[in-house]
Formats: C-alpha cells, sequence, structure tokens
C-alpha cells in the first residue's frame, strides 16, 4: 500500500506543480487540480485480501466478491457469462464449461479453448478487458456474469438491467484461490474447486522442499511485447520465480506493471536465465542474436527458455498457474526435477481438471 | 431567415432525426423496429427490453446528440469571437487541458464524474488563460500565434497527461484514462447522461441565447464597445461557458477530436456567413457528426467498439485539406 500511496502523492504534487506551469504562463493563477482522493482503491483491495464469508442457505447462495460487493443467487447459476480468459479457464477446470452462455473476445485466438472446450468460441462474444459490451451480455441474460476488476465500472450498469455480477481479483496465489471457491460457490461445484486448491497446494509444497537448499539463480521473467521489459516485485511473476526456487534479478525496481527498461539496465540485473512467457512476440533466437546482451549471463549460458506456447499461459494467475511454478522449477533444477517428470505431472494434471492429455510435444522449453 | 438558411436548417434537422433513428435502432442487443414502437409508447414495462432500451440505448443516442451540440456550438463561439478559422477546444489546448484535469482526477481517486469534471473545467480554463495571455505576451493576433500557443499548452498538457499514465494503476486507472485520450460513448448510461446533460444544456441555451454578443465581439473591441459591450467581461463569460460544456462531454465521453473545429466549417460553408443562425447550425452539423460517427464506432469493429476520434478525425481530413488548398486559412490570418 505504501509504495502506491507515495506514488499518488507524488502524481499530485507535479499534476499541481503542472497545472501551476500552466496558469503561470497566463496572468490568471489559479490552483488546478480538485484534489478528493477517495480512499475507495484502499477499501476494495482490503476486502479483496480478506477471506470471502458465505453462506450457502436454502433460501439462496450469498457471498462477498473479490471487490467487496455482495453478491446473492437464488440458486448455483445455471448460465454464465465470462469476461476474460481467466474467469472462463477456471469454469472450465471447475468442470462447468457447459454453463458458459457468452465469454470474451478473440476465444478463438486460445490454445486452451481449442484442446478441453472447442465449443466455446462459437459462443457469443462479449467484449475485451478494455470493452464491454453491455447490450450483448443483456441480450444473453445470463445467471451470472464473471468479471475482472477492471471492468468493475460496468457491474452497477449491469445489476440495474438485473443480471448478477460477481467482480473477482485473481493477481496473486491468494486471490486466484479466492476466486476458484468463489466461483464454485456460484456454480455449485465447491468440491472440484476444493480439489483444484488442494492439489495446487500440495504441489507448491513439494517444488518448496525440492529446492529448499539449493542455489537459487537469478531470474528475469520478460514481458510479451518487448524483452525489454521485466516483472518487478509487485507482480505475480515474482512469486513464480521465488516458488521454483528463483530470485527475482528484478526485484528492486520499484514498479505495479510490466517494467521497461533499457539495455543498460538489463546487463546490470545480470540475470543467469531468462524466460519468455507464451504469449510472447518474439524467440529466444532473437534474445540470443541480440548483440548488445551478449554479455549477460543467461546468452553467455544458452539459458534462455520460452513457455510453451500453443497450450495455457502459465506465467499468468490462471488455475494452471501451479503448473508454471513446476516447469520453472524443472528448468532451473533439472537435477532435482527433471523435465520428463514435469511433464507427466502437466499431463495428469490436464487431464484431471480439463479432461483431456496433452501431447507431450506440446510441453517445451 | 432567408430561404438559404431555412433550407439548410432544415436538411441538418432532418439529417440529425435521420441519424437518431438509425442510432437507436443500431446496437448488440436485439431489438426489432415493432419492439422499439412499442417501448416508446410505453408497453413492455420492466423487461430486459425495456431496460437495455431505457438505461443504455437511448441515453447514447442523447449523449451523442447533445456531446455534438456542445463541442459544435463551443467551436462555433471560439471561431467567431476569436476571427480565427483555427480556434477550436482542440487547437486551443482547451481539450488537452481538460484531459489533463480528467486523468488528474483519475489518479487522484475521483470516484464520479462530477469530480471528473471539476476537474477537466478547471484544467481546461487555465489552459485557455494560458493560450490567451501567450498570445497577448506576443503581441500578435494571428492564426499563427494562437496555433503555436495552443500547441505549446497542449504538448505540456499532454506531457502531465503521459506522466499520470506511467503512474496510474494498471488494473483499473490506466485503461480508463487510455479511454479519456480517444473518446467513446459505448459507456454512457443514464446515469452518466444525467450528469453531462445539465451543464451542457445551460452553457447551450445560454451560449445561443448570447449570440448577438457573440457577434459583436467578433467585429473587434472598438466596435463591440460601441455597441454598449464590455468586450473582456463577454468574452470571459462566454469562454467559461462553452469550458463548462467541453469539460462536461469529455468527463463522459473523452476527448472527442476535431468535432468542434470542423462543423462550424461545414455551417459556414452552408450559410457562407458568421451570423444570425450561424451558431445554432453549427450545433446541429455537430450533432450530426457525432451520431455519424458513434454508429460507425459501434459497428465497424465485430463485437469491439472504435474509439469515436478514428472517425472524426477521418471526417475532418477532408475539411482540412480542403480548407489547406482552397486557401482560406491564410485569407481569414490576414
Amino acid at each position: 500500500m505504501k509504495p502506491r500511496f507515495m506514488q499518488k502523492f507524488t502524481a499530485l504534487v507535479l499534476a499541481a506543480a503542472m497545472a501551476v506551469t500552466l496558469a503561470a504562463c497566463g496572468a490568471t493563477a489559479s490552483s488546478a487540480v480538485s484534489s478528493q482522493a477517495s480512499p475507495e482503491s484502499t477499501a476494495s483491495s482490503e476486502a479483496a485480501s480478506a477471506p470471502a464469508e458465505a453462506t450457502a442457505e436454502t433460501a439462496g447462495i450469498t457471498f462477498t466478491d473479490q471487490a467487496g460487493r455482495t453478491v446473492t443467487l437464488e440458486q448455483p447459476a445455471e448460465s454464465i457469462v465470462s469476461c476474460y480468459y481467466i474467469t472462463t479457464y477456471a469454469v472450465i477446470a471447475l468442470g462447468q464449461k457447459d454453463k458458459i452462455v457468452g465469454l470474451e473476445n478473440k476465444a478463438d485466438t486460445r490454445a486452451l479453448y481449442a484442446l478441453a472446450a472447442p465449443e466455446l468460441p462459437e459462443l457469443t462474444q462479449v467484449g475485451t478487458l478494455k470493452e464491454l459490451n453491455v447490450e450483448a451480455v443483456a441480450s444473453l441474460d445470463p445467471d451470472l456474469v464473471i468479471m475482472p476488476k477492471k471492468l468493475m465500472d460496468n457491474a452497477q450498469t449491469l445489476e440495474d438491467l438485473g443480471i448478477t455480477v460477481m467482480v473477482v481479483d485473481p493477481e496473486t496465489q491468494e486471490g486466484l484461490e479466492t476466486m476458484l471457491s468463489l466461483i464454485g460457490q456460484a456454480c455449485g461445484a465447491e468440491e472440484q474447486a476444493e480439489a483444484l486448491i488442494q492439489y495446487t497446494h500440495e504441489k507448491l509444497e513439494t517444488a518448496a522442499a525440492l529446492t529448499q537448499d539449493l542455489e537459487k539463480p537469478n531470474v528475469c521473467m520478460l514481458g510479451n511485447g518487448s524483452y525489454l521489459t521485466v516483472a518487478p516485485a509487485a507482480m505475480y511473476q515474482n512469486d513464480l520465480i521465488e516458488q521454483a526456487g528463483g530470485v527475482n534479478a528484478a526485484a528492486d525496481i520499484e514498479e505495479d506493471y510490466w517494467a521497461e527498461v533499457s539495455y543498460e539496465t538489463l546487463l546490470s540485473l545480470a540475470p543467469d536465465v531468462l524466460v519468455i512467457p507464451s504469449g510472447a512476440d518474439y524467440t529466444a533466437a532473437d534474445v540470443l542474436g541480440d548483440a548488445q546482451l551478449a554479455d549477460l549471463p543467461a546468452v553467455k549460458n544458452g539459458a534462455v527458455y520460452t513457455m510453451p506456447q500453443g497450450l495455457d499461459e502459465w506465467d499468468s494467475p490462471t488455475p494452471s498457474g501451479v503448473l508454471g511454478v513446476l516447469w520453472l522449477t524443472s528448468v532451473l533444477h533439472p537435477d532435482a526435477y527433471s523435465f520428463e517428470e514435469f511433464t507427466a505431472d502437466a499431463q495428469e494434471f490436464y487431464q484431471t481438471f480439463y479432461g483431456f492429455t496433452p501431447d507431450s510435444s506440446l510441453i517445451t522449453k | 431567415m432567408c430561404s438559404r438558411t431555412r433550407l439548410c436548417t432544415l436538411l441538418v434537422l432532418a439529417l440529425l432525426v435521420l441519424l437518431a433513428a438509425a442510432s437507436v435502432c443500431v446496437g448488440t442487443f436485439p431489438l426489432s423496429l415493432g419492439q422499439i414502437c412499442t417501448l416508446l409508447g410505453g408497453g413492455l414495462r420492466d423487461t430486459m427490453e425495456a431496460r437495455v432500451f431505457f438505461t443504455l440505448r437511448l441515453p447514447r443516442t442523447g449523449a451523442a446528440v447533445l456531446a455534438g451540440l456542445a463541442l459544435g456550438a463551443a467551436g462555433g463561439v471560439y471561431q467567431t469571437i476569436f476571427r480565427n478559422p483555427l480556434a477550436s477546444p482542440d487547437l486551443t489546448g482547451v481539450a488537452g487541458g481538460a484531459s489533463l484535469g480528467a486523468a488528474a482526477a483519475i489518479v487522484l481517486g475521483a470516484g464520479s464524474a462530477v469530480q471528473i469534471m471539476g476537474g477537466a473545467f478547471v484544467c481546461g480554463m487555465a489552459s485557455l488563460a494560458a493560450v490567451l495571455a501567450l498570445v497577448r505576451a506576443a503581441r500578435a493576433d494571428r492564426t499563427a500565434t494562437y496555433v503555436l500557443a495552443g500547441i505549446l499548452v497542449s504538448a505540456l498538457a499532454e506531457a502531465g497527461v503521459m506522466l499520470l499514465k506511467t503512474l496510474a494503476d494498471p488494473e483499473r486507472e490506466l485503461a480508463a484514462i487510455e479511454y479519456w485520450t480517444m473518446g467513446s460513448l459505448s459507456a454512457i448510461t443514464l446515469a452518466k447522461l444525467t450528469v453531462m446533460a445539465p451543464p451542457v444544456l445551460v452553457g447551450l441555451v445560454l451560449v445561443l441565447l448570447f449570440r448577438r454578443q457573440v457577434a459583436l465581439l467578433s467585429l473587434g473591441e472598438e466596435s463591440a464597445r460601441a455597441s454598449g459591450l464590455e468586450p473582456g467581461r463577454w468574452r470571459v463569460l462566454l469562454l467559461a461557458l462553452t469550458t463548462l460544456m467541453v469539460a462536461a462531454v469529455v468527463s463522459v465521453a473523452g476527448v472527442i477530436s476535431f468535432v468542434g473545429l470542423i462543423a462550424p466549417h461545414i455551417a459556414y460553408r452552408l450559410l457562407r456567413r458568421r451570423g444570425g443562425a450561424f451558431l445554432p447550425l453549427c450545433a446541429l452539423v455537430a450533432a450530426d457528426l457525432m451520431l455519424a460517427a458513434d454508429l460507425l464506432a459501434r459497428s465497424a469493429g465485430q463485437g469491439a467498439e472504435l474509439p469515436l476520434s478514428i472517425f472524426t478525425v477521418l471526417f475532418a481530413a477532408p475539411v482540412l485539406a480542403a480548407l489547406l488548398v482552397g486557401g482560406r486559412g491564410q485569407e481569414d490570418a490576414a
């Protein structure tokens, strides 16, 4: 919370300075920034980290969602609109894919749908993270709409139309688990949610035990758009590196989101291993072939790895996020946990929760 | 009212009705013409159809019309009182300043549209004051001076927006700011329309009532004073009113480029003069442009909406090109 506050304060001061500059150009000076800072964001993130209280009664299902809103359903939702891929994946992983009546745009580009639920991309698409098509959601008249915090401004609009909305915030491992159990409650799939959370805990504990006494290499997780963006400490990817027995080389960068860095900064971070996410627009060959990075330890050792690209998004807080940790564990510590063992674990995971076994050729590094 | 004025006004009005009707009928939620007639007649109460129509569809059309009226009237007032064909909310830095104000309000945690509007208004006025002071300091009341001063102030405001973008919370605030800088009516609801409507309507009515004063100001300080008008006071009042309207539009629909610039040019081409029905016609032409741009924004992309400014800039390009080639810009500046 504290760095965020400092940033807001700095923003206030700088914006005021900017406005004063503007006003100083003119003859009339005016204090230009209205400063009603509301505690809303603080309150909602507190609510998100608090454990969700739920009461399932005969009268219906009532719970508090991850934005602190109270959600009431008369009975488990039978028709669901999911507004982005992580919630759609969660609904599939809980065995409820038949209840989905609408989902996010560009569903045909997600490899996981083609493998686990090929019928989903045929359904009505209701918008992107930038813009929800409220009319499209209304035309489906679902029992429940599941949306991330980013789209929360639309929640009230939908409620006014008489549509129940649940807001989720799976940006951390804890938030992911809360989201899974909330979706489980809303669809009457508590047991599946519990099983998935249980599986995740067991595997994370195993991974932690395996790498406990091993040397921890410096790792940089690179962004999708460019290899000059790295994941700082505040991101989910930082936890992923630590859980896999590594150290985030970019942990000292103070950003909330993908941090843009220069060649010089990347060289000074000196990561032993570079990880390219599944959705990257560039390849490991691009990184290895960049003359500016020739002196980077990771490049010298040829330790530039790409997460599998035709299967899932293991670098994001998806229901299969634990596989990201296991994948990186086997990449960083192959002697403790071989890639073959990992491949077998991944295949078992998809068979158990998504109902298909991915070919081992899809599981790459 | 001469026959040309009457004909032009009728044509623009007819187009407005036609576009508004199309705007009410087009959308993702399936609503047939028959259902819409029933809804307008008071039928189908308490159905999803009624809720979608009255809280989403109709407010969106209303917002497009109101935003157009506001931007067009503001553009007409600017061009007339500055006696400058390039004076508009975009080029005088008001739109840029207003978006800085809106962005600052979002990052500071403003929850309501009213707070965002307040930020937009204050920064919009500050930008305008800065531009006017620069022009006065330059002692040259020419087109180039306004444009340069506008570029300077807009650039400062843009730097401010960029700074705020880097500091914004990427999950929620950044998307909201991004959205402001491109303009969109996709998130308009009845609640947002009721925030935007009062300042726009008050500003619009007053500006149209004062159109004689606007015309007198365009004759220059001396002539205005000779007609019993205090030019300084009236100029500030009219600019405050137009900035209020622009701020109201910016706070709910974002920055919509160039509508305020080209609508007066189209109106001038139709009327061939800047008096009489010029201001109302500017407003109506801009409302037509907004409705057309919004229709394209929601039907051009499949499922996803496109930003409004893409289309308003496309509309503006040929008009500005004609202005450039026709040499009118230089003629007015002389």
